[in-house]
């Protein structure tokens, strides 16, 4: 009978040894524990982690094994990298746009901002901030965008509820129409 | 970028957003009424500017002109022009809203809080590396059953496309031809019946219309869209 401390201690090897952001699903299935089990041990890690210099990100479906943010400066140092933080403003503002109505087309955001944006996006998605996560199902099947894990490592941030909140409160709506809110979603647990 | 005087814009929507915020204004038809000359003075003065994107500017110029007729005159009212001007409303509401989250991501940077992930943590092996107790008849049974798992070898059937030019001229030398051959009458779909390609029925068909043009045949037809007997006439 597998234990749950045991569950834990798996998770955290799988995530150590991953290079990428690791799913719940693809966490259940290795360990061969329940999604919701899965789900409710991460958020316990998660938690457990929440003050070391290893720290657990979440973005969605997704987590991730990451040095903590706040000691950025003595790990780029130790990299030998520089700590840039040299976005453009219109990097800056069609990131925005991606990140609260994610996933969504150029043409989308192009009619929010007003002007081209096949540069900014080539940018950004050469930088790892962007990808592709879908193709929206009409004529010409243009590419839908949506951040990734690499955003919330760029940004030090551990969780999307750490997103500044958009003015208004009002609730950030799709072009179609319906809410965009990133949760994790567990999908129905098959026997 | 666009940079007229001190000011600094990417679109219409970027310039109205920033006019209205330096005037210290609200998004409403007042403001954007007050700011229509500012406005229009800025795109006039551009100079090199693509006609596609002028376009956008100027679109926006003729709905601020239309909030500006509006509050001067009484009654002005134009239920199209006044769609556009609450979705240019809109826009503008929900620009303003992202470059302000843009600008909260820029202190957010600012901060300098990164999170690293290990990289290149994947040991590789680039080696051969066999089982203990493998010895050469071991080898080469294995490998006698691989060769016979893989795939036969289809040999690509080599298609030979041949496109044969055919002008309107020979078609007509040929039609001649055939015609005097059969008694100088023939059913068009006859002749069609022995056209290779989709080309071919075309210069045919073209063939036939330039005899018709030259009175060397005339043609009869018994019914809209049915088959006609060609005559050499």
């Amino acid at each position: 009978m597998k234990s749950k401390s045991n569950l834990k201690s798996i998770i955290e090897s799988i995530l150590l040894s991953a290079e990428k952001p690791v799913s719940i699903k693809e966490l259940a299935s290795i360990s061969g524990f329940m999604m919701s089990e899965v789900q409710k041990t991460v958020l316990d890690l998660i938690e457990e982690y929440k003050d070391k210099g290893i720290r657990i990100i979440r973005k969605g479906e997704y987590v991730h094994l990451v040095s903590a943010p706040e000691n950025a400066e003595v790990v780029a140092k130790y990299l030998n990298e520089e700590l840039r933080a040299d976005l453009s403003e219109q990097a800056l503002e069609t990131l925005a746009i991606i990140t609260y109505k994610q996933p969504l087309t150029r043409i989308e955001i192009e009619e929010i901002r007003g002007v081209n944006c096949e540069q900014v996006l080539r940018n950004l998605l050469i930088r790892g901030l962007i990808t592709e996560v879908d193709r929206k199902d009409t004529i010409g099947r243009p590419i839908l965008y949506g951040t990734t894990m690499e955003f919330m490592q760029y940004f030090g941030l551990e969780d999307e509820s750490q997103l500044p909140q958009m003015d208004d409160s009002q609730e950030i709506l799709r072009l179609d129409g319906s809410p965009t809110k990133t949760e994790i979603i567990i999908e129905n647990e098959k026997s | 970028m666009y940079q007229v005087k001190t000011l600094n814009f990417e679109g219409p929507i970027d310039l109205l957003l920033q006019l209205i915020e330096k005037e210290e204004l609200d998004i409403t038809e007042i403001s954007l009424a007050k700011i229509t000359d500012e406005y229009l003075g800025y795109i006039f003065s551009l100079e090199k500017m693509q006609s596609s994107e002028l376009v956008d500017f100027l679109v926006v110029a003729s709905r601020l002109l239309y909030l500006k007729s509006k509050a001067i005159l009484p009654n002005v009212f134009d239920p199209e022009e006044e769609e556009e001007v609450a979705n240019l409303r809109q826009k503008l509401e929900e620009y303003k809203r992202y470059r302000k989250v843009a600008s909260e991501f820029e202190n957010i940077l600012k901060k300098g809080k990164r999170c690293y992930r290990r990289k290149g943590g994947k040991i590789e092996i680039h080696t051969f590396a066999p089982p203990k107790d493998l010895n050469i008849d071991e080898l080469i049974k294995i490998f006698k059953e691989a060769l016979m798992k893989m795939p036969a070898e289809n040999q690509l059937q080599e298609e030979k496309i041949v496109i044969k030019k055919i002008s309107v001229e020979d078609k007509i030398k040929e039609l001649d031809k055939k015609l005097s051959q059969n008694k100088k009458k023939m059913r068009f779909s006859k002749i069609l019946s022995v056209c290779k390609s989709k080309l071919e029925i075309i210069v045919t068909f073209l063939a036939v219309l330039e005899m018709i043009k030259q009175k060397f045949i005339s043609v009869s037809q018994d019914k809209v869209f049915g088959d006609f007997i060609i005559i050499k006439v």
